[in-house]
């Protein structure tokens, strides 16, 4: 359709010939995918997944460089914005490769080495940071300020240029240059190459003129230009992985072999037995199915009933679970909301307690699992010792003779889930305690005051007018923790040694369990419909939220 | 009425500082408590009842002899002493009379005679055994005793006074304490189990990942403000979505593909894929709508690009947000335990990041809770000290913006 016709010495910088080039090039490129395609469907690869995934891939950018050449030709825009998207893959991926073929992903390690020699030079930057901050408090010297300013950054960089050139930058880059000029190296350094050589001439102004680019398409491209490296790490770290749990869901994978089963994992995960017992002591096996381990049995009108599951651990990680996560959050949740509302007076002081109270939300969990452990121990530590003090002055009433608490947390199967809901609750009393402070700073005065003229006292003024009004608050408090705490992990695997789930399984959570399917027993399909279904009752609570919300806020 | 109202006021605020210190408190003690434990000595830990400060025996040098001893609390003539150990190993019997063995008697062994000479001695009954018969001078008075056990004691004597000297059990002895703190416990931990390394790793790791985060959610955060692109608010969208996806959900996957790029065990694992964050483009967005459109419509009359309109105007507005999200993120990357302890062996020490070692850490020194307690106390006062540094910034960032 292009009746163009080409001046032989208008070679450079000539729009019409690059559209030709470009669609040419498409018109390859496209080629290349059908051959990649075709051995793709011939070849079987040791991860079956890898390959779909390329198979999805190859089978996108095939019919896209079609398209991108065809409008090419009929020199319309969606060509160009076509050309300009896959030419910018192509230059991602084949940069990627060969970063990956250089060795610099690998490299990370020896960065990780020499870092370690030259961290002091951090102190540099440290130091440079904080005479930029004490120049920002001279806003009435701005020559002086802008001294400080120019000290503090000029230190900041000359210690980050001296830490990176001690550490040997110019010696790896060096090193990443001599990789890349093997065969393969070339290979994909060329590729980069003619893919990055095709974008710009595709992208520059001449090429827009010609395809007759409005400012509209312009911000298109820029915009995708601006979100792409977001995009890339979105799909290649996130809604890859996702698509992919769901698939690996759905087999029997060990992490090298996957063959499909279907929904079987999540059939495993659900079955339950119930029986009628003839006697009360009967054996399980005699009334159960096959594949079947008694899960508990219970008495109702008379008659005894069993309850079998085919995955036992799964539901008593899944009790565990449900226990963890009411209790932490009716701990961690009202006592906040109690003291908030002691504390919702505007004194002097209060930022250096908000700044106490969120110590331990910031502090981490490993490190207060550690911290915690020592504070459980049964004999040395200041848990039992405090509790013992406390029975000691209660025994000062006479005829309470209380024995003195030896309780041994962790290591018993009573109190080791306890343990953790404590320690959990705790971590999160004062980062909730300053959410409905701020929340409760949010409720104008005034509604107090009508309140207190009309005589309501405080008990009938926190249950008719704080809470409600504060309920947006506690909504939000009360789903986040919810959440958090169905996702327990860290805090059972510091606290109760390997592999974890402490005495007779009283601290196996529901990702503790599918750590242990996943990657002690190397069942990870199975594993990944565990974290499945985690993942819907989670969903469940946020549907819950949103929906509560919502009420409140028509209201 | 109006001085009432004062003392009211007076009152309630005296309450609500005693509920806040109270409070304050319930909330730092494990922290002290670390930090405390610290500073002790190994010895000093396993102390029962427990003490919340680090004591260090008080040692002293005598005259004669240049290496230091350590002083013990003795009873001298019935007055409270400090003496030095000058003699162990005292063979101490305990001695009790067949017919009342409550009543105890200490005797160095040589001084208790067997009644009936030591080829013959006679020996009693005691709860159907035959025990030997000893005799011993208790109080001037000579008394026919079985011996109970035997004990060790040592001779205590004054630093300054040899001839001032008493013997009695070390074991029951206490050593003169003064509260003192082993600073070296903070070097010792960092060059056992390769700590250092880790510590660095884990700065590595997370300068890294919060550069990374800060740009790619700077770019992605104007482009989903400021720009009309088809499939724009869709993506969006799916990024507000990706926020309730549970990690859970990705750690399966993530390994395998981990595996297949063969980045098990390596730092890259660490970083790569955590450069990006929806969360982080999500508050730049947020930050970026608020920002008027004037500013950049003026510069891109001047002829400027897009890119230069993000750098030059909407960065230097952002400080707050930046200062926001760099923060999140860096108390995401520097606390993160899951995935590292998914993705990194325990045996590949090298690359271990602080909150692996610290777990390996807790369970191979589980006797030397001074260790783990400052290996606690370094990962946990960083996140801290960048927390009060970043917060001065939030409000500085606000005030040199002024956006509020």
């Amino acid at each position: 359709m292009a009746t163009t016709t080409i001046p032989a010495q208008a070679a450079e910088g000539n729009p019409a010939l690059t559209a030709r080039v470009a669609a040419v090039w498409h018109v390859l490129l496209a080629l290349a995918g059908a051959g990649v395609l075709f051995t793709l469907f011939q070849t079987t690869w040791p991860r079956e997944w890898l390959r779909i995934a390329a198979l999805a891939v190859v089978a996108a950018w095939v019919p896209l460089n079609v398209y991108a050449a065809v409008m090419l030709v009929q020199r319309k825009h969606a060509g160009r914005a076509f050309s300009v998207i896959l030419n910018y893959l192509g230059l991602t991926g084949f940069v990627l490769a060969a970063l990956n073929a250089a060795g610099v992903f690998l490299g990370l390690d020896v960065v990780g080495d020499r870092f370690r020699s030259q961290v002091f030079w951090l102190s540099g930057v440290m130091i440079g940071f904080l005479i930029g901050g004490v120049g920002d408090s001279y806003s009435h010297d701005p020559s002086f300020q802008r001294t400080l300013h120019r000290i503090g950054n000029g230190l900041m960089l000359g210690s980050i240029a001296a830490m990176l050139l001690l550490m040997g930058a110019l010696q790896g880059l060096f090193f990443v240059l001599t990789q890349l000029l093997t065969p393969n190296g070339l290979l994909l350094l060329a590729g980069a190459l003619l893919f990055g050589l095709m974008f710009w001439a595709v992208f520059r102004p001449q090429s827009a003129a010609y395809f007759g680019a409005t400012s509209r398409d312009s911000e298109m491209l820029s915009g995708y230009m601006f979100i792409a490296p977001n995009l890339l790490g979105f799909v290649l770290f996130f809604a890859g992985p996702l698509l992919f749990s769901l698939y690996l869901s759905l087999t029997n994978s060990d992490g090298f072999t996957a063959a499909f089963v279907g929904i079987r994992n999540y059939v495993d995960i659900f079955s339950l037995d119930f029986a009628q017992l003839q006697e009360s002591g009967q054996r399980a096996s005699t009334v159960l199915q096959a594949r079947y381990v008694e899960l508990t049995r219970f008495s109702l009108f008379g008659s005894d009933y069993i309850i079998g599951a085919k995955d036992k651990q799964f539901w008593i990680a899944l009790g565990n679970t449900a226990i963890f996560c009411l209790f932490t959050t009716l701990l961690a949740v009202v006592p906040p909301l109690l003291i908030a509302n002691i504390l919702n007076t505007k004194i002097p002081g209060m930022q250096f307690f908000r700044a106490i109270y969120f110590i331990p939300s910031i502090a981490g969990v490993v490190g207060v699992a550690v911290i915690w452990k020592w504070l459980y121990n049964s004999n040395v530590g200041f848990l039992n010792y405090g509790l013992s003090a406390m029975v000691g002055v209660l025994n000062v009433i006479p005829g309470l003779n209380l024995p003195p608490p030896d309780i041994a947390w962790l290591s018993s199967q009573q109190t080791a889930l306890l343990s953790i809901i404590i320690m959990a609750a705790w971590q999160l009393l004062g980062f909730n305690t300053i959410l409905f402070l701020a929340g409760l700073q949010g409720i104008p005065g005034e509604v107090y005051e009508a309140a207190e003229i009309d005589g309501a006292t405080g008990a009938q003024r926190f249950r008719s007018m704080t809470l409600p009004l504060l309920a947006p608050t506690t909504i939000f408090v009360v789903t986040t923790t919810l959440i958090s705490t169905l996702q327990v992990f860290s805090e059972v695997v510091v606290m109760t040694p390997p592999p974890g789930g402490g005495p007779n399984n009283a601290t196996l959570t529901s990702v503790l369990y599918l750590y242990q399917r996943g990657f002690k027993d190397f069942q990870q399909g199975y594993s990944a419909a565990v974290a499945w279904v985690l993942f819907f009752f989670i969903f469940l609570i946020t549907l819950a939220q949103l929906r509560i919300s919502r009420r409140y806020s028509d209201a | 009425m109006r001085q009432n109202y004062k003392t009211q006021r007076l009152l309630t605020n005296i309450g609500a500082y005693g509920v806040l210190g109270v409070f304050g408190l319930l909330i730092l003690f494990p922290f002290l408590f670390m930090f405390f434990t610290s500073l002790k000595l190994s010895t000093d830990v396993f102390r029962s009842p427990p003490r919340l400060l680090p004591f260090s025996p008080v040692q002293v040098t005598t005259p004669g002899n240049p290496e230091p001893q350590t002083l013990f609390n003795v009873t001298y003539e019935g007055q409270p002493a400090q003496f030095i150990l000058a003699e162990e190993g005292i063979r101490i019997g305990v001695y009790a009379a067949p017919d009342n063995l409550a009543s105890e008697y200490e005797q160095p062994l040589k001084e208790a005679k067997p009644v009936g000479g030591f080829t013959n001695q006679t020996s009693v009954a005691v709860d159907g055994e035959q025990e030997p018969l000893w005799e011993i001078v208790v109080d001037g008075q000579t008394i026919q005793v079985i011996e109970v056990r035997r004990t060790a004691f040592g001779r205590f004597e004054d630093p300054n006074d040899p001839s001032r000297s008493v013997v009695q059990n070390v074991r029951t002895t206490a050593p003169v304490e003064r509260v003192a703190a082993q600073w070296g416990n903070y070097g010792a931990v960092l060059r056992l189990q390769t700590l250092d390394r880790s510590l660095t790793n884990t700065m590595l790791v997370t300068i890294l990942v919060v550069l990374g985060q800060v740009v790619t959610s700077i770019l992605g955060g104007f482009a989903f403000a400021r720009m009309q692109f088809p499939g724009r608010d869709g993506l969006f969208l799916l990024y507000l979505g990706t926020l309730m996806v549970p990690f859970v959900v990705l750690i399966v996957p993530m390994y395998q593909l981990m595996v297949a790029v063969g980045w098990v065990d390596r730092m890259a694992s660490l970083i790569i894929p955590w450069l990006f964050s929806a969360y982080g483009t999500f508050l730049m967005r947020q930050f970026f709508l608020q920002i008027p459109k004037d500013l950049e419509e003026a510069a891109f009359m001047d002829g400027a690009s897009r890119f230069r309109v993000l750098w030059q105007i909407f960065v230097p507005l952002a400080g707050p947000a930046i200062a926001t999200q760099a923060t999140f993120s860096f108390l995401y990357a520097w606390n993160s335990f899951v995935w590292p302890y998914i993705v990194i062996n325990a045996g590949s020490t090298e690359n271990h990041v602080l909150t692996l070692s610290l777990m390996v850490l807790q369970g191979r020194a589980a006797d030397s809770a001074n260790l783990v307690m400052a290996g606690a106390a370094i990962a946990v006062v960083v996140p801290f000290v960048i927390f009060m540094l970043a917060q001065r910034f939030f409000v500085e960032g606000i005030a040199t913006s002024g956006l509020k």
